[in-house]
Parts: C-alpha cells; sequence; structure tokens
C-alpha cells in the first residue's frame, strides 16, 4: 500500500506539473505512512529510542555502566515478568505484547541507575516488574498498577539502597540535540504515548525554571544560557517522553492528568530548588503516583490500552478494546 | 621533588619486586605527577562534606598587591566569629600531591630467556599467595540600613579582616562593600543579585597588612569555613565577573566524604583517559603531556564536562604520588567525623571556646573513613552558565588517573645470541643428569639403557606419578643425557627467537602504539613526537644506537660449537 502511494506521487509529478495534483498525492503518501506507522504499538518506538539512547550513552558518554550489569538487569526483569504473567495466567504472556514494558522498563533502569556492584540492577528490575502485580489500585474499569516501574526503580536505587547512585548529569547538554529531535519527532508522529503529558510537563516545567531564574534576578546572560543548561538534559528528557507519560500511571482523565502533570513538575521545582535536594522529577514522580487512582476514581474515564485494532491509531485515543481489556493487565 | 626517596614509595618498590611476577601486574614504580603547581592560574577549593554539614577551604592564588585583595564568598548561613579560621597551606599542597594524576613505570624483563628448567624441578612448588598491602571598623549603621546592608558579624582572624553580611539589594550591597574599601569589579551587582535573593549571606575578607606583615607569612594562606547547609554547591560564577566570555580558567575542588565519590548534579561530570601505555621518552616530559591532554580533552568537550582526575580511600593509594593524608592532616583539612561524637567534633570547629579541650586524642592506625574525590574543571563564562552542583554517589569504586610507560629492555639480539652461545649444554646437562640420580638414589635410574624392569612398590608409584621426578625415573643416564640436551637446545633456540620477535617486532610496534596514543590524546603530530630529544632512542632511522636501542636489532648470530673452537 505505501509502495503504491509512492508509485503513484512519483509518476503524478510527472503528469500533473502544476502541482495541485501533486499535494493531494503527497498527502495520501503521508496519510498511507502514518497508517501503517499507527498499527504498531508505540512501545517498539520507546524500545527504539530507549536503546539508542543507551548504546549512545554507553558508548559516547562514558555511563560507567557494564554489559553484565545490563544483561542481568534484563533477564532478570523479563524473567520476572514471565513468573508473574504465567502465575495470574494473563492472555498474553504467550504474546511479545506482554514483555515489551518490560523491556521498556529495563532500558530505563539501566539508563537511570549505576551501581558497582551487579547485583543491583537485576534486583531492581525484579522489584520494578513486581511492582506492577503487587501494587494495583484504582476503580475495577481502570485498575492499574501505581507506580512506573523506572520510576520506582530509579528511587529505590536512590533511597534505600548502598551501592546504587543516580547521575543526572551524565549525558551533557550539547549531544542532546539530536536525541531531543528523535523524541520530537516520536511526538509529531504520535508515538508517544501520551503525548498530551509530554507537552504539558515540559511546558510547565519549562516556565517554573524560568520564572525561578527570573525571580532570582538573573540578567539576560547568563540566565538564558542556564535555563537551557537546566532544560536541556537527558534526564528532563527521558522523564518527560518515557515516564511520566506512562499511560497506566497517569489519570485517565485528560483534565485531571494535565493538572496532575503540572502538581508534578511543581513539586519537584519545590524540592530541588527550595529544599536543595536531589533528584527532584523521580521523588516528586514517586509520592504523586500513589495519587492516580484516587483522581481515576473521582474523574472516571476509559482505561487505555496499548493494542490498536485495525484502522484505529492506539496511541493517544481511547479505543473500543479499553472496556475490553483484562483488569488486570500489567503492561 | 619526586618523593622517590621516602620511604613509602621505597616500601612500595620494594612490594612491587617481591610480588609483581608479571610485568602487566598493577603494582607499578611512581615515576611522577601532574600537581595543581604546573597551571597557571588554579583555583583550588577543598571540600569536606557528611550530611549537610560542610567544612569549606579556599586556596587564594592571589598574585597582586595585598592591599588589593579581596574575598566575596556568597554563604548559605552568617558565618560567625568561630565558624571560621586560617588553614595550613601544606595540607593542600600535600591533598594536591596525593591526589594529581600520575605516571607509573615498568620494566621490561629480559627477552632473552632461556628457559632449560630440566631436571631443576626436581621439588614440589610451595604455592605461596603474596597479597599486596594495599592502601576574616565597624561603619555608620543608619548608611547601612539605607543600604540595605546588615552586618552581622565583624572580626579580624589572623592577617585578614572578616565582615559577614546579609543584604537586601545587590546595588546597595556593591556600593557598601566601595564605600567600605572593597575593590570589587564593576557590574558587581547584577552578579551578586541572584545570591541575595536565594537568602544567601557574603562572607567578605581583606587582608589585614598591620597582621600581616606582624605574622610573617609572605603568601595569603587558605580560609575556612564550617556551616551546615542542604546546598551542595561551589558559587563559582561570582569568580567570573571581569572574565572575556571565552578565557578559559581552572578550578581543581578536593572534596572529602564518608560515603563515595561526588559528582556534578548539573553539568557531565567525566573521567580522564587513564591506564594508558605512553612512549618511554615521556618520563621527563610528563607535565608537559598532562597539560596538552587535559586541554584536548576539555576542549574536545567544549570546555563543558567535569573531569574526575582521583577518587581514592584515603587510607592508601596505589601507587603512591605522595603519602595519605595523616588524620591530624586531615583534621586540618576539615574532615570531622573521624573519631567521636561527630556533633560534638562539628560543632567545636564551628565554636572556638569549645575547640581546644573537646579534641580527641586520636587513635593511631586504622582504615579512615575518608573518601577523596579530586574533580579538575577547566571552565569559560561561556560553558559554566550556572554554579557548579554536586551530589554524593554511594559509589565506592577506587579510581585514579594513572598514566603507563614500559621501559624496553636494554639489550639487543646480537648480545642474546652471545648468552645463548655461552651455554655449554654438554657441560649443563652432566650436571644436571647428576643431580636428579643424587635426588633419586641409585635404584631409581637405570644404568642398564633397555629392557631393565622397574621393580617399584606400587604405592611407590602411585605417590611418584605426581611427583615432578617422575618425568626421570627409570631412565637411563644416556636416555637422561639425551633428553637433556635436547632441551637445552631448544631452549637456546627458543630463547633467541624470543629476543628476535621482542626486538624486531614486538617493541617497534608497541612504540610505534604508544605514539600513536600519545599523539591522540595531546593532539601533537608524530613529526612533533618523533622530534622530542628522548625519542630517538627509540626511532627505527637511527642505526648507531647500541644498548637500549631497537636500532640496535642486528641479525641473530647462532655458533655452532666448532666455530666457537676454530674461532678462537
Amino acid at each position: 500500500m505505501v509502495a503504491k502511494a509512492i508509485f503513484e506521487v512519483a509518476t503524478s509529478a510527472v503528469r500533473h506539473p502544476d502541482g495541485t495534483q501533486r499535494m493531494s498525492k503527497t498527502r495520501a503518501l503521508l496519510s498511507a505512512l502514518g497508517a501503517g506507522f499507527g498499527r504498531l504499538d508505540a512501545r517498539w518506538f520507546q524500545i527504539v529510542f530507549l536503546a539508542s539512547f543507551l548504546l549512545f550513552g554507553a558508548l559516547a558518554r562514558d555511563f560507567a555502566l557494564s554489559g553484565i550489569q545490563v544483561v542481568a538487569c534484563f533477564a532478570a526483569g523479563l524473567t520476572t515478568q514471565a513468573l508473574w504473567q504465567w502465575g495470574l495466567r494473563l492472555p498474553q504472556r504467550q504474546t511479545w505484547r506482554g514483555y515489551l514494558s518490560a523491556i521498556v522498563s529495563c532500558f530505563g533502569i539501566c539508563i537511570l541507575v549505576r551501581s558497582d556492584n551487579l547485583w543491583a540492577h537485576p534486583l531492581l528490575a525484579c522489584l520494578a516488574m513486581s511492582s506492577k502485580f503487587v501494587l494495583r489500585a484504582g476503580p475495577v474499569a481502570c485498575r492499574s498498577h501505581i507506580l512506573n516501574p523506572a520510576n520506582f526503580a530509579a528511587f529505590a536505587a536512590w533511597a534505600w539502597m548502598g551501592g546504587c547512585w543516580l547521575s543526572p548529569g551524565q549525558w551533557g547538554a550539547d549531544t542532546l540535540t539530536a536525541l531531543w529531535f528523535l523524541a520530537l519527532g516520536g511526538l509529531v508522529t504520535q508515538r508517544i504515548a501520551r503525548w498530551d503529558v509530554s507537552v504539558a510537563f515540559l511546558l510547565t516545567w519549562a516556565t517554573l525554571l524560568a520564572l525561578r531564574i527570573i525571580l532570582l534576578g538573573y540578567a539576560w546572560n547568563p540566565g538564558a544560557a542556564m535555563w537551557l543548561q537546566e532544560i536541556a538534559n537527558g534526564s528532563t528528557l527521558l522523564f518527560a517522553f518515557f515516564m511520566i507519560s506512562d499511560p497506566m500511571t497517569t489519570p485517565h482523565h485528560r483534565g485531571a492528568r494535565l493538572l496532575y502533570v503540572v502538581a508534578v513538575a511543581s513539586t519537584a521545582c519545590v524540592w530541588q530548588y527550595v529544599y536543595f535536594k536531589p533528584h527532584g522529577l523521580i521523588v516528586a514522580l514517586f509520592v504523586c503516583s500513589w495519587v492516580v487512582p484516587v483522581i481515576n476514581t473521582l474523574c472516571r474515564h476509559d482505561r487505555f490500552t496499548w493494542e490498536a485494532p485495525r484502522g484505529i491509531p492506539a496511541v493517544g485515543g481511547h479505543s473500543p478494546a479499553s472496556e475490553t481489556a483484562p483488569a488486570r493487565e500489567a503492561s | 621533588m619526586y618523593p622517590t626517596k621516602n620511604p613509602w614509595l621505597f616500601a612500595l618498590a620494594l612490594q612491587a619486586s617481591l610480588f609483581c611476577a608479571p610485568v602487566y601486574s598493577f603494582c607499578g614504580f611512581y615515576a611522577g605527577k601532574a600537581d595543581a603547581t604546573l597551571l597557571n592560574a588554579a583555583s583550588q577549593v577543598v571540600v569536606a562534606r557528611d550530611g549537610n554539614r560542610t567544612v569549606l577551604s579556599m586556596l587564594n592564588n592571589y598574585q597582586g598587591a595585598l592591599s588589593e585583595f579581596a574575598l566575596i564568598v556568597p554563604t548559605p548561613v552568617v558565618l560567625e566569629r568561630g565558624q571560621v579560621r586560617v588553614a595550613d597551606k601544606a595540607v593542600f599542597e600535600h591533598l594536591d600531591a596525593y591526589s594529581s594524576p600520575r605516571l607509573v613505570e615498568y620494566n621490561d624483563s629480559d627477552p632473552c630467556r632461556t628457559e632449560f628448567n630440566w631436571g631443576q624441578n626436581l621439588y614440589p612448588a610451595y604455592s605461596s599467595v603474596a597479597t599486596p598491602a594495599p592502601v576574616m571598623e565597624m561603619a555608620d549603621r543608619a548608611r547601612d540600613r539605607a543600604l540595605g546592608v546588615r552586618v552581622d558579624a565583624r572580626y579580624t582572624l589572623e592577617e585578614y579582616d572578616i565582615v559577614s553580611l546579609s543584604a537586601k539589594r545587590s546595588d546597595g550591597l556593591e556600593i557598601w562593600l566601595r564605600e567600605n574599601g572593597y575593590k570589587i569589579p564593576a557590574g558587581a551587582s547584577a552578579a551578586l543579585q541572584p545570591y541575595i535573593k536565594q537568602g544567601m549571606k557574603f562572607f567578605v575578607a581583606k587582608v589585614n597588612l598591620k597582621r600581616q606583615s606582624q605574622s610573617g607569612y609572605t603568601m595569603l594562606r587558605p580560609l575556612q569555613f564550617a556551616y551546615e547547609s542542604e546546598k551542595f554547591m561551589l558559587p563559582m560564577r561570582l569568580g567570573m565577573l571581569n572574565a572575556p566570555p571565552d578565557e578559559a580558567q581552572d578550578l581543581i575542588v578536593y572534596i572529602l566524604t564518608r560515603q563515595g565519590r561526588v559528582e556534578s548534579s548539573n553539568y557531565r561530570t567525566t573521567r580522564l583517559p587513564t591506564d594508558v601505555n605512553l612512549p618511554p621518552f615521556i618520563k621527563p616530559k610528563f607535565q608537559d603531556f598532562y597539560r596538552a591532554m587535559f586541554q584536548t580533552v576539555s576542549q574536545r568537550e567544549d570546555y563543558r564536562d567535569v573531569f574526575t582526575e582521583y577518587f581514592w580511600d584515603m587510607s592508601w593509594c596505589d601507587p603512591c604520588a605522595a603519602e595519605p593524608l595523616s588524620r591530624a592532616e586531615l583534621e586540618k583539612s576539615g574532615v570531622f567525623w573521624l573519631d567521636g561524637d561527630v556533633e560534638e567534633r562539628f560543632k567545636s570547629l564551628q565554636n572556638p571556646t569549645t575547640r581546644g579541650p573537646s579534641q580527641v586524642p586520636i587513635p593511631a592506625g586504622g582504615a579512615l573513613p575518608v573518601m577523596l574525590t579530586r574533580l579538575h574543571v577547566r571552565y569559560t563564562p561561556r560553558t559554566f552558565p550556572e554554579d557548579l552542583m554536586f551530589t554524593q554517589t554511594n559509589d565506592q569504586r577506587n579510581w585514579q588517573a594513572r598514566y603507563i610507560v614500559q621501559n624496553p629492555y636494554g639489550g639487543s639480539v646480537a648480545e642474546c645470541s652471545e648468552k645463548v652461545g655461552m651455554m655449554d649444554c654438554a657441560t649443563m646437562c652432566s650436571e644436571r643428569v647428576a643431580g636428579i640420580r643424587a635426588v633419586l638414589g641409585p635404584n631409581e635410574t637405570r644404568e642398564a639403557p633397555l629392557g631393565a624392569v622397574d621393580d617399584e612398590a606400587p604405592s611407590v608409584t602411585v605417590r611418584a606419578s605426581n611427583s615432578p621426578l617422575a618425568a626421570y625415573r627409570g631412565k637411563s643416564g644416556v636416555v637422561l643425557r639425551g633428553e637433556c640436551v635436547t632441551a637445552c637446545r631448544a631452549s637456546k633456540t627458543q630463547g633467541l627467537e624470543a629476543a628476535m620477535h621482542y626486538y624486531q617486532r614486538d617493541l617497534p610496534e608497541r612504540i610505534a602504539a604508544e605514539k600513536q596514543v600519545l599523539a591522540r590524546l595531546t593532539g601533537w603530530s608524530l613529526h612533533d613526537i618523533d622530534a622530542m630529544p628522548e625519542a630517538q632512542r627509540f626511532s627505527m632511522a637511527d642505526p648507531s644506537e647500541g644498548r637500549s636501542s631497537v636500532s640496535s636489532v642486528e641479525q641473530p648470530q647462532v655458533q655452532t660449537w666448532w666455530q666457537k673452537l676454530f674461532s678462537k
């Protein structure tokens, strides 16, 4: 179908030199591409993006992460996911769909957490995966896990585990440009599950940081550069596109969801810039996540589903399939 | 300059010679260091922090007239008398020496090794596990109020006149400072404003010239502050006031913690290249190498990175660029958690009236719960728009910037050939066969070459099969001599081949690779590297050198016994 559209656009350029016909054909091509792309589970995009993030970081930015830690993290994460799914006899246990979220979470843990031992990553992966099946709340129609696994792992690593730490400044600002383009590309093509959350968070966070710099009385120079330094950060990017935008742990009602995002960003800002405590975003999301089931109970809405029915883009929308989604699907 | 004569290093060298059998083992000989003195204008700061308690020491590298000197440090709290002390600069110089990037050297062993062990492994080897021993006049109050400045404390400390200020307006603070004789750069108010808005106080010091002349010190001594604050940061932006936007400055931060390595939370922290082999001729040029390498790596990252140069448990070092700091020195550098009640000790740093008596005698020896992180930043006002903030990690893995030179063995193929030629297999074998027979006893070897049957008891045979002697048992003297001579000749050929491989292939390839690494790390051209004075000794192009030279490689001349005989 896509090949046919490409062929038609190519031939129309010869047959219709006025351009109007070509415009409609181009639109047809884009729409064909969009339809094919739209049927893909959004988590594939996440996996491709996170894999490139991890590879880029480990190879070019010296992430201080060993291959064994990555392998152990994935092995433990996927095994835990399998054990829970088989134990609970969940329908997706025998398909790749049942493991996509686990892969995404393991990538997140590897990118965020640093450790001086080999047991921390697999242990965190086990805990993170298990948290999806154990820590569940909300109304029956849209009951889901409370904590984003990668957020839980990062918080646990920082707060409770010796030998682990988070390195928020590890990416360096300049080399992130490419990754920002990729993430924004995903946003434009609606490959980010809750794109409204990502956009709302980035706008709120950027505004709060700008306000802080203005209120502190910084001049344009170095104020503007400071602001860019704080925004253009790998941690912020990862947080905006792959953590707070997790559709399973954000309120399902859009209005409530946007208010929730503003609350998370504000909490992080206060934690980091008023109390001078580290890792504001991770801590704020961990704390605020516990309120989401309450919000979901107060503002009832359809549950999100990753699987897209044929012809209907899965991402950012709510499909009829969500009505029939199993209440205990922990993906 | 290098502490190669001190006993610590001597002990290290001794240890290396005892335990380091493989040439590439970790315990190399300390050969040199690249300390902060080689940088023109490096600011140095020592931070000792545990929990929210911080002892900050600032080492002034001020070069101008003392009457012009003014130090303004934004601090989270008002620093009262007693929270500030004048520290001993020597301690910080020691800290620098201890943590600076270091050069270690190893020496190649003689490649001309004729491992002719035949007949010598008569006794089971005893396995010995060698564990290397690790290792600062009151002004008109009304005027102050008009300017929005409040003097919280004013005192004289040694050679410093100190004032702790709170300010409401940055322009008022700038005027106050000028009216009170502080030489501060124009436009300082813009830079001071954000600190005032954050509720920070100002620690201001200038030199009391009278006291300074009485003290006898010609250099300014470091100032040390003790305070409690959640803010783990360094207000480095204030120092950039008059600097051109692209002028690079150096800052070295030594952070002493109890828990683990410290890194920046708002800039990327990376590590210097380490454990790289450099050509042997770089040893006298090591400081030039370090300067060029640091410039190359920091420029490559556009002066946006913080570089870790050292992170080590303060109890030991390997190899040691200088001895670890003693407990007394650590206390002088601000470490307050070594002994006894930590709270009591920190208070003693903050309150001079309790300082004296509360000193707890420090027991000698034992591991010190102190980790040292040495961070080096080369920054410009453009690339470091924000103050440097830190975070303490749980990382406890020791790490150091360490560079290695591997000195080639000073010989040649010709020398090896001569050495091999002097081995007289026949004579040596006679002695070794005799040695075997002496150990085995007359009944364990047969005089008859063939046909004889051993009548050893089965138990002896079982025991003997695991013994090194099993290879010799039950053979006649003639057979043993024959085997010995074969082994001897093989070892001669093997030794000579090893020397040829070493001098003609391995060594030139290794030095060429090391030159490439040197060129990559420093940005020097290979031509410049070859033009270095000592480089010629290792150049294939110079055939005039004799010993210690790759160019002295000659074709092997294996002399037969008759050649030796006839040449006499």
